[in-house]
C-alpha cells in the first residue's frame, strides 16, 4: 500500500470516528422502533421540540396550542412573529410556561435509557413459573385482553371484562416488576416478594380496588393518594394537602379533621412500589414535587425588551454593565448581545424549573457569542487589541490570501525578541540540568534548591550533604 | 445547532432505510463526515412526469443560524430544466426556502420532499426559466414536456 493511500485511509477512519463520537450522545425517537414497544416512537416524538428536535427544555405553550423549548421559540420569534408549526401570528409575550410538560419530559428522560434496555427484543427476562405466558410475550399482547390463565388469587375474584383488562395490566406490571427485580436484585429477594410480600398485594389492591371505591363517589387526592368524597376533596382537602406538602414533604397526615368524616385509606405504599422499579425513588418523587412547587420561588423579574432606537450608546452600555455584560464591539453586537441575554434570562428564570445562576447565564452568552455574534469583526477586534492595530492585514488571517511573508517581514523584530526569549529560557534549563548532573561543581546551586523547596526534611538533609561535599573538597 | 444536524443525520438515515413513502429520495447525507454544514441529496424524477427515469442531484448548504434560517438548496448547474429552476445555476424558486416562509419545524428531508413535489407541479407564476413558464402559461403541456425531455436527454448524452 502506498504511504499516501494509507494516510488517507487513516484520515477517513479518523473522520468516521469523529462523527460517530458526535452521534453517540444523540438520541432519536427511532431508538424505540426496534424494541418490543415500537409505539413508543410516537410518544418520544411528542416530547421533542420541533425546532431543536431534542427533548423540550423549559417548555412554553403558545396560544395556538403548540409547545416548544423556551429558548428555541424566543430566538425564532425574535426574527419571525409566527408559530413555526401553524404559521399563526405569535408574540413573545403570549408564551406561557408549561411546567407539567417540563416534568413529564424530565421524568421520561430519566427512565428512557432503562426503558429501551428493558424493551430490547430477545433480552426478555424469564417469567416466573406461576405466570408463564410461553416465553417472550410482549406486554402489549398481554394487555390487549388475552385470556388470563394462572392468575393470582386476588385477580380471580374479578370477572368483568374491564377488570380482566386491568388485571392483565396488573399482571403485566407484576411480571414486569419481577422482571425488573430480576435485573436489580438477588433471586432470594424475588422469591420473598412473590410469596407474601406487601409489594405484590399493594399493587393488586391498587389496581383492583378503585372500582369498589368509585361506588362511594370517592375520588383520589392526586397529592396524598388517599380517597375522599369528591366534594370535600375539591373544596378543602386539596388546599390543605398542598399546604401540608409545601411545608413538609414527608407529612403523613396533612389534615387531621378529615378522618372524622371520611374513612381514610392509606395509598402511599402503593405508589411507591409502582415507581420504584423504574427509577430510584428519590428521582420519581422529585419531578412530582418540583411540579407542585413550581409556582413558588419565582421572585425573578422578566428582563424587559429595550427600545434601542431611543437609547444612546452610553445608555446601552449602562444597561449591559448593570447586567455585568461586556460592552465591547459595535452597537449592533451590543444589541444582539442584550437580545440573546434577555432570551436566556427569561427562558431560565420564567420557564425553567432547573434554574441556573446569572454567572452560568453569562457563560452561556459568551459561548453563544463565540459562534454567532462575531460576524467576522468581533474576532478581528480581539486580535487587533492584542496585537495593537493592523486589523486590515489580519482580515484573511486564516485564508490562503493572507500575506505571510509580508507579515513576517513587518514583525521580524517581535519574532526575534520572542526567539531570543525562548532561547534564553532554554539555556537556563540546560544550565540547571548540568548543575544537577555535576553537583560537586556548583555548591551554591545545590544549596539553592532545597531552600526553594522549603520542606523541613530537605533542610535537615542540607547541612549533612554540604558537609560531605566540603569533606570531599 | 450542530446537535440538531446530528439528530437529523441519524433520523434521516433511519427514515430513508425504513419508510417507503420517502422512496423517491435516493440519498440524503452530508458531503463529508467532517462537516455537517454541507449536504447532498439525490431524488428520483416523479412518475408520470417528463422527469421520470432520471435522477437529480441537490446541494444543500446549511447556514450558521439553521434551523432559524432556511437551508440553501440548489440543483447541480445545467441539470434540471424546470420553470422554477434557473437552468444555468441550478437555483430553485420555492417559497419555503425563503426566510419569510421558512419554518424551523421543517428539516432537510421535508425540503427535499418539497423540491420533489415542485418537480411534479411547476408553478409558472413565479418563474426562473421564463421560456418554459411561457409555454406552460399557454397551456401547452405537451410542448413543455417535450422540451424538458429534450433537455434531459441532451444532458444525459454528455
Amino acid at each position: 500500500m502506498k504511504p499516501e493511500r494509507y494516510y488517507s485511509l487513516q484520515m477517513n477512519i479518523h473522520r468516521k470516528n469523529r462523527l460517530e463520537e458526535q452521534l453517540v450522545s444523540v438520541t432519536d425517537p427511532t431508538d424505540f422502533s426496534r424494541t418490543l414497544l415500537p409505539q413508543m416512537v410516537e410518544f418520544d416524538t411528542l416530547l421533542r421540540c420541533h425546532i431543536c428536535k431534542d427533548f423540550i427544555k423549559a417548555p412554553v405553550l403558545t396560544p395556538c396550542g403548540h409547545t416548544f423549548c423556551s429558548l428555541c421559540i424566543r430566538e425564532y420569534l425574535n426574527r419571525e412573529m409566527k408559530c413555526p408549526l401553524c404559521l399563526v401570528e405569535l408574540r413573545e409575550s403570549m408564551l406561557r410556561s408549561d411546567f407539567l410538560v417540563s416534568e413529564i419530559v424530565g421524568s421520561f428522560k430519566s427512565i428512557r435509557a432503562e426503558l429501551i434496555k428493558f424493551l430490547e427484543p430477545g433480552k426478555c427476562p424469564p417469567l416466573d413459573a406461576g405466570n408463564q405466558q410461553g416465553g417472550c410475550g410482549s406486554p402489549i399482547e398481554i394487555a390487549s385482553g388475552d385470556p388470563v390463565e394462572g392468575t393470582d388469587e386476588n385477580e380471580q375474584d374479578e370477572d368483568e371484562d374491564d377488570d380482566v383488562r386491568i388485571i392483565s395490566m396488573s399482571k403485566w406490571e407484576n411480571d414486569d416488576q419481577q422482571a425488573r427485580q430480576h435485573l436489580f436484585s438477588s433471586p432470594s429477594a424475588r422469591k420473598r416478594q412473590r410469596t407474601d410480600s406487601p409489594v405484590v398485594s399493594t399493587i393488586d389492591n391498587m389496581l383492583v380496588k378503585p372500582k369498589t371505591e368509585a361506588k362511594l363517589a370517592d375520588a383520589q387526592c392526586p397529592i396524598c393518594q388517599r380517597y375522599f368524597v369528591l366534594d370535600y376533596l375539591q373544596r378543602t382537602h386539596l388546599d390543605e394537602c398542598l399546604n401540608g406538602i409545601a411545608g413538609n414533604v414527608g407529612a403523613e397526615e396533612p389534615s387531621g379533621s378529615v378522618a372524622t368524616r371520611n374513612p381514610v385509606r392509606q395509598r402511599e405504599p402503593a405508589t411507591e412500589t409502582l415507581s420504584k422499579p423504574q427509577v430510584p425513588k428519590v428521582d420519581s418523587e422529585q419531578f412530582v414535587i418540583r411540579y407542585l412547587e413550581s409556582g413558588q420561588n419565582r421572585n425573578f423579574n422578566r428582563l424587559p425588551k429595550l427600545n434601542y432606537s431611543s437609547l444612546s450608546q452610553s445608555q446601552l452600555k449602562q444597561k449591559l454593565l448593570a447586567l455585568k455584560l461586556p460592552t465591547s464591539g459595535s452597537r449592533k453586537q451590543m444589541i444582539s448581545r442584550y437580545n440573546h441575554y434577555e432570551m436566556l434570562w427569561n427562558s431560565n428564570f420564567l420557564d425553567s424549573l432547573e434554574l441556573v445562576d446569572e454567572r452560568e447565564l453569562r457563560r452561556r452568552l459568551a459561548s453563544w457569542e463565540s459562534t454567532h455574534n462575531n460576524s467576522g469583526s468581533q474576532t478581528k477586534s480581539i486580535i487587533s487589541t492584542m496585537m495593537g492595530g493592523a486589523t486590515a492585514k489580519l482580515k484573511d488571517f486564516k485564508n490562503d490570501r493572507f500575506d505571510r511573508k509580508g507579515w513576517m517581514l513587518e514583525h521580524r523584530h517581535e519574532f526575534k525578541e520572542l526567539i531570543k526569549e525562548a532561547r534564553s529560557k532554554l539555556g537556563k534549563k540546560e544550565e540547571i540540568s548540568i548543575y544537577s548532573n555535576h553537583t560537586e561543581l556548583s555548591q551554591e546551586k545545590s544549596i539553592e534548591f532545597p531552600q526553594s523547596q522549603g520542606s523541613p526534611s530537605s533542610a535537615q538533609m542540607l547541612p549533612q550533604g554540604s558537609q560531605g561535599q566540603r569533606e570531599n573538597n | 445547532m450542530s446537535q440538531r444536524l446530528a439528530k437529523e443525520y441519524r433520523s434521516h438515515e433511519k427514515t430513508l432505510a425504513s419508510d417507503k413513502s420517502f422512496s423517491h429520495v435516493v440519498d440524503l447525507s452530508p458531503v463529508s463526515d467532517e462537516d455537517l454544514r454541507s449536504w447532498k441529496a439525490t431524488i428520483e424524477g416523479p412518475p408520470k412526469t417528463p422527469y421520470e427515469g432520471f435522477e437529480f442531484q441537490l446541494e444543500l448548504k446549511i447556514p450558521q443560524r439553521y434551523p432559524l434560517d432556511p437551508p440553501q438548496v440548489s440543483f447541480l448547474p445545467r441539470s434540471t430544466p424546470h420553470c422554477n429552476v434557473d437552468y444555468d445555476t441550478g437555483r430553485i424558486c420555492l417559497d419555503i426556502l425563503e426566510k419569510d416562509s421558512w419554518s424551523p419545524a421543517w428539516d432537510l428531508l421535508h425540503v427535499t420532499h418539497a423540491i420533489w413535489l415542485l418537480l411534479a407541479n411547476p408553478v409558472p407564476d413565479s418563474p426562473l426559466d421564463v421560456d418554459l413558464a411561457c409555454i406552460l402559461r399557454a397551456n401547452d403541456t405537451s410542448a413543455y414536456n417535450g422540451l424538458v425531455r429534450y433537455y434531459l436527454k441532451d444532458e444525459s448524452r454528455d
